[in-house]
């Protein structure tokens, strides 16, 4: 049983992180990483081959972080496996007991790291959620033929509220919502007046009340590091306000928790957004700060409260 | 049409070094249309291995795909050690299949079917995935346009109606909610496009076609 | 080293003339001459073709500012800096270069004939 989705039926304002596996079979960092993190967030996401760059598996990588006493999200991208492998690879976590899974389309193999490969994207993000859907539901696979054994499993899906056409994108997350998604995780949010827009046309279609909304968070290490994601990250809109602050901030690192925590505050009184999703790549060390400082401290499995 | 690209010249002399009477055939359909492979190309590259010091020549055929127009070449090609083909990677094959004592190698690279967009200018359209879908998308094709050919997009990385894997490329999924948008027809995007049917595509068995109904 | 001509008719081959009278011994280094109507019409093929008989060809033709028809000029430079290039990618050991010239402007063709 998830106890992700446990928490946000009850009402509980949650809290996941993203972790990224090694690259390579340095199990330690990764441990290390799950240790820096537990108690402070409900689940962990665990993201598969990230911007096209080889890691270690997400399922194996899960699997790790379950021993470490974390849940875990399992990241499930369609760049590199067609129906066959996907359904397999849901079918082998679920009866591991991986809770959560986040079906996502995948980042284009030429901005990675192996920029000759050829993809898959047999089916896409919407195309994976209804065959999970139905696989958990109904039974059957998707060319219809009866599955054995039962399946628990919580479906969520990612989805950028910044990338265009703007207006289109509530439209796309009622589909994700349609094809199963029972949690989003967004794109980190910086722009706090198009997350708003895109939440005002979410509540006008209802769809904060078929789906619970966790809002994107990443805290920034340097400016070189925010300069990095306007440049180079796709989808990423990062407002004037937070590049003048970065370039004037004393301690760089401390003025990144400062706007993560302030990010979250103005997150927090946003109606629909059920959750935050902290993405600190490369420094999930500054994780249980974040959670302490926006007052998500302690977490309900700790003995915190339900704070909505 | 077929468009494709000359290959670099150091690669086509590495692969005719062993020989020395090179013949240049270029073919008179879509690779002349594109400017890569015609008959003015094929004088140019035979120019260009005579100073070389290649015995070239050139001359083409007005489709290199069809035996029927390679067949008359019987006599002109006994005279060369080699054929350079400047048509797409289906006239290649039919050339050799035509001719096969004679050792024939590619000139160009057979990039995709596109159609040309101004001077100069060449962009993929279609790639032949065998169960044609566009009209569900206002006849812009996602399958070929899109990066990660999405029936459900667009992926988050579109900006400024650009796709994130090539810069100044258009966004095929923006291209389309514009024209769906222009059309009236935006609500035929929020159904669910359910997973392809890939069997008759590429990734299918090669694929061929007889038609029995005028085969005699 | 045989040097080939590719002249226009209206500036580059009076342009010639004129250097010729000015050094008669230039004459004995020029391989061939062909006069054309305008650089805008001389193609790649011709190009390739006086190059078999001779180590650099100039195209010698009018400022692209004073071209009569108006692209002539600009289109030889393009072809120019293509057939150059592909001369250099295949190590063809011959050079092409466009030189603008008329009777008042010898300085660029004469450096090109004598250097």
């Amino acid at each position: 049983m998830s106890l992700l989705q446990e928490l946000l039926d009850r009402g509980v304002f949650v809290v996941t992180a993203e972790i990224g596996p090694p690259k390579g079979t340095d199990r330690a960092s990764f441990e290390k990483k799950c240790v820096q993190v537990k108690g402070y967030v409900d689940a962990v996401n665990v993201t598969d081959n990230q911007t096209a760059v080889v890691r270690l598996s997400s399922f194996a990588s899960c699997l790790i972080a379950c021993e470490a006493g974390l849940e875990p999200v399992m990241q499930l991208a369609c760049r590199d496996r067609n129906r066959i492998a996907l359904q397999s690879d849901f079918l082998g976590a679920c009866a591991l007991g991986i809770p959560n899974f986040l079906c996502i389309t995948g980042d284009h193999q030429s901005l990675g790291n192996h920029p000759e490969a050829r993809s898959v994207f047999d089916v896409d993000s919407i195309q994976l959620l209804s065959i999970f859907r139905k696989l958990r539901d109904e039974g059957v696979f998707a060319n219809g033929e009866k599955a054995k054994g039962e399946i628990r499993a919580f479906l969520g899906a990612g989805e950028n509220p910044f990338a265009d056409p703007l207006e289109f994108r509530v439209f796309r997350l009622a589909k994700k919502v349609e094809a199963g998604a029972q949690f989003i995780q967004t794109q980190a949010v910086f722009d706090l007046e198009i997350f708003s827009r895109w939440m005002e046309e979410v509540r006008r279609f209802g769809l904060h009340k078929r789906v619970h909304i966790l809002a994107g968070v990443i805290p920034l290490k340097s400016l070189q590091a925010l300069r990095y994601m306007k440049e180079e990250v796709p989808g990423m809109v990062i407002p004037r306000w937070v590049e003048e602050r970065m370039e004037r901030a004393q301690d760089p690192k401390e003025e990144g928790i400062r706007i993560a925590v302030e990010i979250i505050e103005a997150l927090r009184r946003v109606e629909g957004v059920r959750g935050i999703h902290i993405m600190a790549v490369a420094w999930e060390s500054v994780v249980p700060e974040i959670v302490q400082r926006s007052g998500l401290f302690p977490r309900p499995m700790q003995g915190g409260g339900e704070g909505a | 049409m077929i468009v494709g690209e000359q290959k670099p010249l150091k690669e086509i002399l590495a692969l005719l070094a062993p020989y020395k009477e090179v013949l240049v055939l270029g073919c008179g359909a879509c690779v002349t249309v594109c400017l890569s492979g015609g008959e003015k190309e094929a004088r140019e590259l035979a120019l260009l291995l005579r100073l070389k010091g290649f015995a070239a020549e050139a001359t083409s055929v007005e489709r290199q795909c069809e035996r029927e127009f390679i067949m008359p070449l019987e006599k002109t090609i006994s005279a060369f050690s080699a054929v350079l083909s400047l048509a797409c990677g289906v006239g290649v094959q039919t050339l050799s299949e035509v001719f096969p004592k004679i050792p024939v190698f590619p000139g160009l690279n057979t990039s995709f079917m596109g159609a040309p967009l101004g001077v100069g200018v060449f962009e993929e359209r279609c790639i032949g995935c065998g169960e044609c879908v566009v009209h569900r998308f206002g006849n812009i094709c996602p399958v070929a346009r899109c990066a990660k050919n999405l029936l459900n997009g667009p992926c988050g990385g579109s900006k400024n109606g650009q796709c994130e894997v090539r810069p100044n490329r258009d966004c095929a999924w923006q291209l389309i909610y514009e024209r769906m948008q222009a059309l009236g027809r935006l609500e035929e995007l929020f159904a669910i496009q359910p997973p392809k049917n890939w069997a008759p595509s590429r990734f299918g068995a090669q694929r061929k076609i007889i038609r029995e109904d005028v085969r005699p | 080293m045989a040097l080939g001509i590719i002249g226009c008719e209206r500036s580059g081959f009076p342009a010639l003339c004129a250097l010729g009278r000015e050094n008669p011994n230039i004459w004995d280094r020029i391989a061939g001459v062909i006069p054309v109507p305008c650089l805008g019409g001389v193609k790649e093929e011709t190009i390739f073709e006086a190059l078999l008989w001779c180590d650099t060809l100039l195209l010698v033709g009018c400022p692209p500012s004073s071209c009569r028809n108006t692209w002539g000029s600009t289109l030889a430079e393009k072809r120019v800096a293509r057939i150059s290039q592909l001369l250099e990618e295949a190590a063809v050991p011959k050079k092409v270069f466009c030189v603008f010239a008329h009777l008042n402007r010898l300085g660029e063709l004469k450096a090109r004939v004598l250097g």
